[in-house]
């Protein structure tokens, strides 16, 4: 019974801080509990970062790391915003799941086929890529794209926003994929132990060929709908969030190890990450403490995960 | 025996073509990169016969629209004075580290001056003794090299950050009637530019009683953090009648952000760098005001300074380049 508890509060310790995060702001935080600033969190804020940390997850889950969806995101959007610029929303959506595709395409050949590390191999795929953006763009960008263009992104069904729908539909896709099919439990058997899950007859490359071109697609996906809420493609966008994805994984309780954690706790993570930002902008905090409180935050949650898997094995 | 030869003929037409080639139009002496020692060296002399000069220019990075006219205005002064110019900038934007070993590069390389935007004013001075001590001239544009502990520039080709911010925050005062509250988006932290351009906001804002700063926070220079900050500081301060960016990108993402929560129009906001976009929103009126650093002229007055020192003559240890508001006609 005991044992129980305890693991349960071990399996919810991110929920648990999400709450007291909440409460707190909730709490001493002017504006923050309001229904408008809530729906920007959650409606706004949120769901890009989720739709890009699940690619992230999805790497880290197979003891990989995917360090290529930052730049992935900018190609693809800028190649896109060519397309949806001249009038061709349709053309564009397709090519930038094609772009993203491919260079996911490219990580998993290099990382199952020529045996290259994942971190190397993602991380030279990001100097790469960045690379063909800014030839691409040659420092300009490309904006002003058509209403119903950046509708996708600003619009929004009765009181729910189109980029919450969306990141939900593709979240519970995986979600499903993850925790109810063969493939899902074959995904977490990679991270878990490569060896054993080859030898047990699955073809461990194709699961992570796969879960390369999937990063490859969210990352279009997230890129389209950047460029759609920001009305401007541009070659700089994204440098920055490898960082947060990680961030948002790691808080979130899925560890570099590998076959463990999910996207349900990335979500959480995400969520953790998205208020807190909301937090210290409301309380007007200065911008060189911005990210050494992210980075306290994410050594906080390492350790209150250790501390709790430790107990819970130790019963 | 036969093979020896005519691969030898083959060098000495290539280092013969070299040669007219440079003293002719003296744009191609990168071209033959891919041939011997020989015919670079026979490159080299070329040059200094024909006293071809070769000027690197410096850059923050090539990414932002604002260097990439810096850039033009130096290409355009290479061209009309026959100089062979390199252009670098770092790969991690605004990465001092990757300057310095830039200078330091061109030093190896023998240039015969550099024309510097120091992504960090006191950051860079090391490289800028380096060159002084290899006596090749420094030419200074738009940030302010820290001169103060003895390293040495020809000229200062200022466009400072800090007098056109105050320029930008001047016309955004009047425009609010100096009053009311305003929020300012800081580029990164700790970033030189974006200190000296929150100075200027801070000091102008602080002249009139009635204009109250009621939050600066960071945006990273970023159109879609400034949209983030500036959504979540609408909702602390939704009264706000302003917004202060530190450059065009991050007040683009406030224009965003203000138009998503149906105030568009309703809150005056700023930028600089008049780049083509924050141009267009400022005539259709979601946008109020930015300021054109005219960095076309920057880079060309650079590399004419350069022209001018290598030729012996003397330059202004100073000079302004013309910077203008762009306000809705």
């Amino acid at each position: 019974m005991k044992q129980k508890i305890l693991h349960a509060v071990f399996k919810y310790s991110q929920l648990l801080i999400l709450l007291l995060i909440i409460l707190y702001l909730a709490l001493t935080t002017k504006g923050f509990l309001t229904a408008d600033n809530l729906s920007n969190v959650i409606m706004q804020q949120s769901p890009l970062l989720l739709i890009i940390s699940m690619g992230m997850t999805l790497s880290i889950l197979t003891k990989g790391i995917d360090l290529s969806i930052g730049s992935n995101l900018a190609l693809s959007s800028c190649v896109a915003a060519f397309f949806i610029k001249s009038g061709n929303i349709v053309g564009g959506i397709l090519i930038a799941l094609l772009v993203g595709m491919l260079i996911g395409a490219v990580n998993g050949f290099l990382i199952t086929k020529a045996r290259l590390v994942p971190f190397i191999t993602t991380y030279t795929m990001d100097m790469v890529v960045r690379g063909i953006v800014y030839l691409l763009m040659g420092g300009s960008l490309i904006f002003g794209f058509s209403s119903s263009f950046c509708n996708i992104a600003a619009g929004s069904v009765g009181p729910i926003s189109n980029l919450l729908l969306i990141s939900l539909l593709l979240f519970l896709i995986l979600l499903f994929a993850l925790k109810k099919t063969t493939y899902g439990r074959n995904v977490y058997a990679v991270g878990c132990n490569i060896n054993a899950t080859e030898l047990s007859g699955v073809n461990t490359d194709n699961v992570i060929f796969s879960i390369y071109v999937i990063d490859g697609l969210l990352a279009a996906a997230a890129g389209l709908l950047y460029i759609a809420r920001l009305n401007a493609a541009e070659s700089t966008i994204g440098s920055d969030f490898t960082m947060q994805m990680m961030a948002a994984t790691l808080i979130g309780g899925t560890p570099f190890s590998g076959g463990k954690g999910g996207i349900e706790r990335t979500l959480l993570g995400v969520l953790i990450m998205t208020f807190i930002a909301n937090g210290m902008n409301l309380n007007g905090v200065s911008s060189q403490l911005q990210e050494a409180i992210f980075g306290a935050f994410i050594i906080l949650s390492l350790i209150i995960d250790k501390i709790g898997s430790k107990y819970a094995t130790n019963l | 025996m036969k093979r020896t030869l005519s691969v030898a003929l083959i060098a000495a037409m290539a280092a013969g073509m070299m040669f007219t080639g440079c003293s002719q139009d003296g744009v191609t002496s990168q071209a033959g990169g891919t041939s011997a020692a020989a015919s670079a060296a026979s490159t080299a002399s070329a040059a200094a016969k024909s006293g071809k000069k070769n000027v690197t220019l410096i850059l923050k990075n090539l990414t932002n629209p604002m260097w990439v006219a810096v850039r033009k205005g130096a290409e355009e002064a290479a061209q009309k004075e026959g100089v062979n110019l390199t252009v670098l900038a770092p790969t991690q934007s605004e990465s001092n580290e990757e300057q310095i070993s830039e200078v330091e590069q061109s030093i190896a390389k023998g240039e015969s001056a550099i024309v510097l935007v120091p992504a960090d004013s006191s950051g860079i001075v090391p490289a800028v003794e380096k060159a002084n001590a290899a006596n090749i001239p420094v030419i200074n544009v738009n940030t302010k090299v820290d001169t103060s502990s003895g390293a040495k520039v020809v000229t200062f080709i200022a466009c400072d950050n800090y007098t056109a911010s105050l320029s930008v925050a001047e016309k955004l005062s009047s425009l609010m009637n100096q009053e009311g509250s305003v929020i300012i988006l800081e580029g990164k932290a700790g970033a030189q530019s974006s200190v000296d351009i929150v100075k200027g906001a801070n000091d102008t804002f602080k002249k009139y009683s009635g204009i109250k700063v009621v939050a600066s926070q960071t945006a990273d220079w970023d159109r879609s953090k400034a949209m983030t900050v500036t959504q979540n500081l609408l909702q602390a301060h939704p009264d706000v009648k302003a917004i202060f960016a530190a450059n065009d990108e991050m007040a683009m993402g406030a224009v965003q952000a203000v138009s998503q929560a149906g105030k568009a129009g309703k809150i005056l906001i700023a930028g600089l760098d008049a780049n083509d976009d924050a141009k267009k929103a400022v005539d259709a009126g979601t946008m109020a005001v930015t300021c054109d650093k005219n960095g076309h002229d920057q880079g060309y007055e650079g590399v004419e300074a350069a022209v001018k020192v290598l030729n012996g003559e003397s330059v202004d240890a100073t000079m302004n380049v013309k910077t203008s508001l762009y306000t809705k006609k």
